[in-house]
């Protein structure tokens, strides 16, 4: 059967689109839940939402297993110390490795001072079936940006899908949370949230905000946030 | 599946949030999560769940040779399985918990369940599975344990005097309930520091602190269980407040079972039971990027062909019937009507033929069907 952008799909069928365009020598990327096969076919192999992105396709399914994929960015925990890697859970179906000269203006004498347990926000540099994960915590040009430890605040674990949802474009929810109090927040595509805020109070409650959303459509989340709000001067 | 590691962030977070007196889920320091039990439409069956956590209890009987300790008492055995691990350590604590509320508390009536002294009597199974850990286990797999005791009604049975017995089924005998002198029921409590007590703890507050303490406490304050982990108390009033505190919670605990039991009974008078489908919260429907979707009208097309099908079938069906039930009315006409006329017409004696071979095939059916019925199980 043939699906569009923006049908529910399941896996077996066929997108057209992508067939088409490829045949028109644009490029193409499949994303998360879509296979070529020999014939040069489009199938789907995941159920979900086809989306469409300039030229990527790609299926949004309800998942908690990560998949690791390049360029993910991810927060990872410590799981124990080798002599030149750490060895980070991600929530995948092995431990990433995660070199010690992989920081901001680490040497070989001058090492991360990390230590086990700790939570990593870091970036996929590559992902092999056959490899381990590799993580990496600076960027192309060896500057760490928004990468590195995690210091306080609160971790949770939620569903791939809701990272996603809180991070697509449409949805406003961080936007209004930020109105409404001052936060930080580190989203990790692999299912895990972290926030941190001035109490534990307003953590708490954030967290509860954040997890609500997931049942919340888009054009709701205003009363969301003003439930939130109206919560928050209860306390303070 | 493999345990993640739990990280210094969390383990800080959640120590500072129990010392604010916070807890994660917004739930007061003694406060117990939802509880939910669902009867199945078997007996003895049940489904329990503590907030997320979900526990399966499930009771079998049969029949054994008793100890010879205890010649006319019946045996009871607790199994508890968790789906990640055969045999993990939480569950080998779990199982021993379970039996010293249980069995050790003797809450079963054991004499009942024996049928001849020294010979047999009947065995029951208690098998409990873990669905869903989200910390505290052990409160919800006793709550289902016990409620799935509660429910649970076994054959009954005569015997005669040369050590034969009668195990008769549920249509011709009524099933006899088991019978419980008290209802014990554990409660959880995690120490933090050693000496504030979280009822109910979630699954991260288990792993943050070790220290717990699960008492096992029925309706009447008695305390029937008492198991410490971790870090040993210091201090004997902490124990005190906590049972306390305990057995008010239980009592609320085992009125909630009762009324879910008459509840499930007068259900069952009115055959409308309604099994596990009513565990199922149907407002978390996971809203995805796709925010309101209107149902193709091909699919309703499709329902609605789907659903005429069936009622096709079914008409069908009692057509045939209808038919087979003329046939036999009709050939014993044809009987008659032969007999009478002494076969004038070839093609009617075929036909009636057939038709009395039909009737034969279904009279037999009804001679199995009335077999079955008065099958009895007899066992030396």
């Amino acid at each position: 059967m043939e699906v569009e952008v923006g049908n529910i799909v399941l896996p077996g069928n066929i997108v057209k689109e992508a067939e088409s365009l490829a045949k028109e020598n644009k490029k193409v990327v499949l994303g998360n839940g879509l296979r070529s096969d020999e014939n040069e076919k489009v199938v789907v192999s995941k159920s979900g939402i086809l989306c469409k992105r300039k030229n990527i396709f790609y299926v949004d399914s309800y998942q908690k297993r990560y998949i690791p994929a390049k360029n993910d960015t991810v927060i990872g925990i410590v799981h124990s110390k080798t002599l030149d890697f750490f060895w980070v859970d991600i929530n995948c179906s092995e431990l990433a490795s995660l070199p010690y000269l992989a920081f901001e203006g680490a040497t070989k004498k001058n090492r991360p001072d990390i230590n086990i347990g700790d939570l990593i926000y870091c970036k996929v540099m590559q992902s092999n079936p056959d490899l381990e994960p590799e993580l990496v915590c600076v960027d192309s040009t060896g500057k760490k940006g928004n990468l590195g430890e995690l210091k306080d605040g609160l971790m949770f674990s939620c569903t791939i899908n809701l990272v996603r949802k809180i991070l697509n474009e449409k949805c406003t929810l961080l936007h209004l949370l930020s109105k409404e109090c001052p936060y930080e927040i580190a989203a990790g595509i692999n299912g895990r949230i972290w926030i941190n805020s001035k109490n534990i109070n307003t953590t708490i409650l954030l967290r509860n905000t954040i997890l609500e959303a997931e049942y919340t459509p888009y054009h709701q989340m205003k009363n969301l946030v003003d439930r939130f709000a109206s919560e928050l001067t209860g306390i303070n | 599946m493999k345990e993640t590691i739990l990280s210094n962030n969390e383990r800080v977070f959640v120590e500072k949030s129990i010392e604010e007196v916070l807890r994660i889920d917004k739930r007061q320091l003694t406060e117990f999560r939802n509880l939910g039990i669902f009867f199945g439409k078997k007996y003895g069956s049940v489904l329990v769940s503590l907030g997320d956590t979900r526990v399966f209890a499930n009771v079998s009987c049969e029949v054994n040779i008793p100890k010879t300790t205890r010649p006319n008492e019946g045996t009871v055995f607790i199994n508890v399985e968790m789906s990640n691990e055969k045999m993990s350590e939480s569950c080998i604590v779990t199982t021993r918990i379970l039996e010293r509320t249980i069995r050790d508390s003797r809450c079963i009536d054991l004499e009942s369940l024996c049928i001849i002294a020294e010979e047999k009597v009947w065995n029951l199974r208690v098998d409990v599975s873990i669905l869903n850990n989200e910390g505290n286990v052990t409160d919800c797999a006793c709550i289902a344990a016990v409620s799935a005791l509660a429910h649970f009604k076994r054959p009954d049975c005569t015997t005669s005097g040369d050590g034969e017995f009668i195990i008769h089924k549920s249509s011709e005998k009524d099933l006899i309930p088991t019978v419980l002198h008290h209802y014990p029921i554990c409660m959880t409590y995690a120490l933090f520091k050693g000496k504030i007590p979280i009822a109910d703890p979630t699954l991260l507050e288990e792993r943050v602190t070790n220290a717990g303490l699960t008492l096992g406490i029925n309706s009447y304050k008695e305390i029937c269980s008492l198991h410490m982990t971790g870090v040993s108390l210091t201090s004997p009033f902490l124990i005190q407040k906590c049972s306390e505190m305990a057995a008010e919670r239980a009592k609320h605990v085992v009125e909630f079972i009762k009324s879910t039991l008459e509840q499930d009974s007068i259900d069952r008078e009115k055959s409308n039971v309604k099994g596990f489908k009513q565990s199922i919260i149907l407002t978390n429907v996971t809203s995805n990027f796709c925010d309101e979707q209107s149902i193709d009208n091909n699919a309703e097309e499709i329902s609605e062909v789907a659903s005429n099908h069936d009622e096709i079938i079914v008409v069908s069906q009692e057509q045939k019937f209808k038919k087979i039930d003329e046939n036999t009315i009709s050939t014993t006409k044809w009987k008659d009507e032969n007999e009478e006329t002494s076969s004038s017409d070839s093609e009617i004696i075929t036909l009636s033929q057939s038709n009395q071979e039909k009737s034969k095939v279904e009279s037999m059916q009804i001679d199995s069907s009335d077999d079955e019925e008065k099958e009895t199980i007899i066992l030396n």
